[in-house]
């Protein structure tokens, strides 16, 4: 296979893709299997919820009222601006602006690393005082407190007073198990942009092969929506 | 975007404007603070379709306009609105089937009514109130005001 690249097309094309139209569309078709995928990933999740949350309205109601919506709100706004400067990362890429492509790619991983700091607070003190999925659920210290208050908005004082929903420990299973799924694909997600703003730096994309930003930030994206939904489904029950 | 400038060869993706994408964001802040809004007016069980609605815009503006999918190839679309169609069946027939499954085995805190007596096993105010499905916190006292 002397002289390969000879006349097969430019630099980029792998030699099994005909033209670059057909490399791109099989990339874009590829990621979009891949999300479809995702969609059925965290849907078992999301099934799971709603199961748990329809046997145990009164376990999640209390177990909303003990997460921070601020600081839930606060990972939101992250994460929508996160996906705004991933698609002007692929604007610029697709206009062939290099330097604006890195920048903007290095602002989306620094909303991501933002994310993930506010959800180390969020995990450490659930741990802290023992607000932990099944077996391992043990409140304790300000915990205690913590229950009291939250049952106290959830029910408006009354007979439930010095009680909690024996089924928390469920609620607590299915947060850290969403939230906590969804946070290893913000770390991957922050390992793929990464790779792409060195590649980006060597010069690997410009106005005619700019796919792999492109199918990476489809990817972000995703990782976006799924945040979109688990917001309202786990911190703003009533 | 595949055949639009009539070749086969070259990638030809539609470019969005800035505008565009900074109207959208500021789209998805607002419906954001909607939720938020929402969250502290008392609809009862509306406010899970409230929330489960902005949510959806939401998500119908990521996909559209960040994602592209209003100018994607149609086969694509169908990919992943059809992992969607397949997540709400999935979740339409588990839910309908747990609906009609008997109560759960005497299990401790799990039973709804104890099916010997119909009543509930454990009797603590809080308990029989809440169906079984409250426990006392441990070593909890309450304020000294008397709450």
């Amino acid at each position: 296979m002397a002289d390969a690249h000879a006349h097969h097309g430019p630099e980029y094309l792998e030699h099994h893709f005909e033209t670059p139209l057909q490399q791109f569309d099989t990339a874009k078709l590829g990621m979009w299997l891949f999300l479809a995928q995702e969609i059925l990933f965290f849907g078992g999740l999301f099934v799971a919820y709603f199961i748990f949350r329809a046997w145990y309205p009164e376990a999640f109601s209390v177990g909303s009222h003990l997460l921070d919506w601020e600081m839930g709100a606060i990972n939101t706004a992250i994460l929508l601006f996160s996906s705004f400067t991933a698609a002007m990362a692929v604007r610029s890429s697709q206009l062939g602006e290099r330097q604006k492509t890195t920048m903007f790619l290095a602002v989306t991983v620094v909303c991501a690393l933002g994310f993930m700091v506010v959800k180390y607070f969020e995990y450490t003190h659930k741990i802290h005082v023992g607000l932990l999925p099944g077996s391992l659920f043990n409140p304790q210290g300000e915990g205690l407190a913590e229950l009291a208050t939250a049952v106290g908005e959830a029910y408006e004082a009354g007979p439930v007073a010095g009680a909690y929903p024996y089924h928390l420990r469920s609620f607590f299973g299915i947060y850290f198990v969403m939230t906590g799924l969804h946070g290893l694909h913000v770390l991957i997600g922050i390992g793929v942009i990464i790779w792409m703003i060195i590649r980006n730096q060597k010069g690997a994309f410009s106005k005619d092969y700019n796919t792999p930003v492109d199918i990476t930030a489809l990817y972000w994206h995703l990782v976006d929506l799924i945040w979109i939904y688990l917001f309202p489904l786990l911190y703003l029950i009533d | 975007m595949a055949d639009s400038k009539g070749d086969n060869y070259h990638v030809h993706s539609h470019i969005s404007s800035i505008p565009t994408y900074v109207g959208v964001f500021m789209a998805l802040l607002f419906f954001t603070g909607l939720t938020v809004a929402a969250y502290n007016v008392r609809l009862g069980s509306a406010n899970l379709a409230v929330a489960m609605i902005t949510a959806t815009i939401k998500a119908s503006l990521v996909c559209f306009y960040f994602m592209h999918m209003k100018y994607e190839k149609k086969f694509n679309v169908l990919f992943f609105l059809g992992s969607l169609l397949f997540v709400t069946i999935f979740l339409g027939y588990t839910a309908n089937d747990t609906n009609y499954r008997a109560p759960a085995e005497n299990e401790i805190y799990g039973a709804r009514v104890d099916p010997a007596t119909g009543k509930y096993a454990y009797g603590t105010p809080a308990q029989i109130a809440s169906g079984g499905r409250f426990v006392p916190i441990p070593g909890w006292t309450p304020p000294a005001d008397g709450e």
